[in-house]
């Protein structure tokens, strides 16, 4: 059933995608700009149908009505909770990116990665967190001279301190 | 000969060797790190130059290229993270062999096979130069759209029982290069009024998304059983025996070869080598099927043709000043500042610098292989590191390299989007390498198609050109015979 709606999901974001082709304008001899990925969404909308049609065939008659419900109770199941939570810390992380900077961000999101990955001890999981901040800072930093997001306030002024330092 | 001489006159100078020696290993670390392609070591390598006199330059610059290229390799093989978008191809075999213990062999054969790569297409650039432009003069836009469709037929050999899924998902790729400003009429597509999807989708940040995030992913929601990496031991650093590449040597000629033609392709470079010459060892190879689940043929295919394609990037530029390569064209910007008059003057005028070139590149590729396996014997004992430890360094390179790559948190987003995507799309049988192979060569496709499309009188002509229609005949084969063999397949299964 999994298999089943994430095809129909795709094809629905692709049949939108694909009505969405037809507000592309169009100057002149630039036809291209809207019928090229036009011609490919349509091809590949054929091939997703077929897919959905496919998975939903595949699933047994007896079985289907069971499965839709099942999937209410999918975020029970521990692992789709583990993944749930990678899905959360990823994001959060990214979000907290431009905020706190990147060398805090890094830190608290090495922890909570390491933790989901099997880190139990406290000493383990602030390893994680400083080895996959620090390294990195001093690599792009100041190593190649990127520039990594700095955050803001004191975090700010903190990111450019340490910047400088080398 | 005198060129050869002359080449070697500057070479071996010992700054010379030194600032060559410099450039392998800042190559070679530049390559491993995602988000720092080749032609970003040389920007950040240009500022060197400042000091230096144009032939050690050129020397300096035309390693750090080859040795990026090569360093790449290392981080696709022992943590499917290609650190450069040249290596994407390497992860598909050399990632399943560092994974059932063979990181040192894989490592290897990529290394020396990226070497013998670079140092044969040297020799074709050093005594082929006008032979090689005269040819690739004959390649217009029709033809490199033929060329990239053939690319983008490796996917026919895949994924050979899961057809549809492989082809839904290039297709899937193909329309993600589409989304951004149309290069042509400059257009927004599919941005839906957001600013930030108007520079299009790079597909880094999905290769760093859909290789490396989803493989954490995996391992957070069922552990694998990681005992083989924490042997720490000779069978992790084994390197490749002798007689590994003595059975290659027909793939490495000719991955050789297609590189260094590619390479000559303004536009084309390495990315597309690697996938052509993959393609090519699909067809040429005697158990096809192995390739993708860790064949060292696949290694070796990929990475001598993306290194060859450094040398024949080089052709362009010394013979005609078009460069081969956007890493090329930041070469020609630096020589510039050194007053090196690069084009058909150059063998007249300055022929030191093509000798120069030639040498330095020989003697890079030599040096590199030395320091990509030291180096590499420390990447591959960090694979017996606990997996908490190395997942969320993968994780934290991951989303870093991304951010540097534009400096720009718009890449971390779509990594983020690209690395849910890919998970889904890989747990339900989707083919992620034929994703990004859309993805690489989608712009390529659509922009010599549309290209030729304005500079032919009608399609007839578009098509009707000798070698397109050459090229274009064998794409169509190979698409028939997979449309067939899905059908049968299909039936078979029924049956």
């Amino acid at each position: 059933m999994g298999e089943f709606i994430f095809n129909l999901f795709l094809l629905i974001a692709l049949l939108v995608f694909w009505v969405d082709s037809f507000q592309i304008e169009v100057w002149n001899d630039y036809i291209g700009a809207r019928y090229y990925p036009m011609v490919i969404l349509s091809i590949a909308v054929i091939l997703l149908l077929i897919k959905v049609i496919r998975a939903w065939k595949e699933i047994p008659p007896e079985k289907r009505q069971e499965d839709l419900q099942g999937l209410r109770g999918c975020l029970k199941i521990k692992g789709n909770q583990r993944l749930a939570l990678a899905f959360l810390c990823c994001l959060l992380y990214v979000m907290l990116l431009p905020v706190a900077g990147f060398l805090l961000s890094t830190f608290l999101f090495g922890i909570a990665a390491s933790w989901l990955l099997g880190a139990k001890k406290p000493l383990q999981l602030i390893a994680a967190g400083a080895c996959s901040s620090l390294p990195l800072f001093m690599v792009f930093v100041w190593g190649l001279n990127f520039r990594l997001p700095r955050g803001t306030g004191v975090l700010y002024s903190v990111a450019l301190f340490l910047e400088n330092l080398i | 000969m005198d060129l050869l001489i002359l080449g070697l006159q500057a070479i071996l100078e010992p700054v010379t060797m030194l600032w060559i020696l410099f450039g392998t290993i800042i190559g070679v670390i530049f390559g491993a790190l995602p988000g720092v392609s080749s032609t970003m070591a040389i920007v950040l390598c240009v500022s060197f130059t400042y000091v230096m006199d144009p032939v050690v330059a050129i020397a300096f610059l035309a390693t750090v290229y080859c040795a990026a290229i090569t360093g790449g390799s290392v981080t696709a093989i022992l943590f499917k993270i290609p650190g450069t978008p040249s290596s994407a191809a390497t992860v598909l075999d050399g990632y399943p062999m560092a994974a059932r213990g063979e990181a040192g062999r894989a490592l290897t054969i990529s290394l020396v096979c990226s070497a013998i790569g670079g140092i044969i297409s040297a020799l074709f650039m050093f005594f082929l130069t006008q032979p090689m432009m005269d040819l690739a003069i004959k390649f217009s836009a029709a033809e490199q759209f033929a060329v990239a469709l053939l690319g983008l037929s490796v996917l026919v050999f895949l994924d050979q029982k899961h057809m549809l899924n492989t082809f839904s998902s290039a297709l899937l790729g193909l329309f993600l290069a589409t989304i951004g400003m149309d290069n042509f009429s400059s257009v927004p597509r599919f941005t839906f009024g957001q600013d930030w999807l108007l520079d299009g989708m790079d597909s880094l940040p999905f290769m760093l998304g859909m290789f490396a995030a989803v493989e954490v992913y995996n391992e957070i929601v069922s552990p694998s059983d990681r005992s083989a990496y924490q042997t720490k031991g000779a069978k992790l650093t084994k390197l490749a025996p002798v007689r590994d590449f003595i059975e290659m040597k027909g793939t490495i000629i000719r991955s050789a070869l297609i590189g260094t033609f590619v390479g000559i392709l303004p536009g084309a470079g390495s990315n597309i080598s690697g996938w052509l010459a993959y393609t090519v060892e699909s067809k040429f190879s005697k158990h096809p099927e192995l390739l993708g689940t860790g064949d060292p043929h696949g290694v070796a295919a990929c990475e001598t043709a993306n290194n060859a394609a450094t040398g024949g990037a080089m052709v362009p530029m010394l013979s005609m000043g078009i460069p081969g390569s956007n890493a090329a064209a930041m070469m020609m910007a630096a020589l510039t500042i050194q007053g090196v008059q690069l084009g058909p003057m150059l063998l007249k005028a300055q022929p030191e610098y093509l000798g120069a070139t030639f040498c330095s590149m020989f003697l890079a590729n030599i040096l590199m292989v030395f320091v990509s396996l030291i180096m590499a014997k420390g990447f591959a004992r960090i694979l017996s590191m606990p997996y908490w430890m190395l997942g969320t360094f993968i994780l934290a390179l991951a989303f870093t390299g991304c951010y540097a790559s534009r400096n720009s948190m718009t890449s971390v987003y779509v990594m983020l989007a690209g690395s849910v995507l890919g998970y889904f799309l890989k747990k339900y049988h989707f083919n992620i390498p034929a994703l990004i192979l859309g993805l690489v060569l989608g712009p390529i496709l659509e922009r010599q198609f549309r290209r030729g499309m304005q500079m032919a009188d009608s399609v007839g002509e578009f098509f009707s050109r000798p070698i397109t229609l050459g090229i274009l005949a064998i794409v169509v084969i190979m698409y028939t015979y997979a449309f067939i063999k899905m059908v049968r397949d299909h039936k078979a299964e029924n049956a």
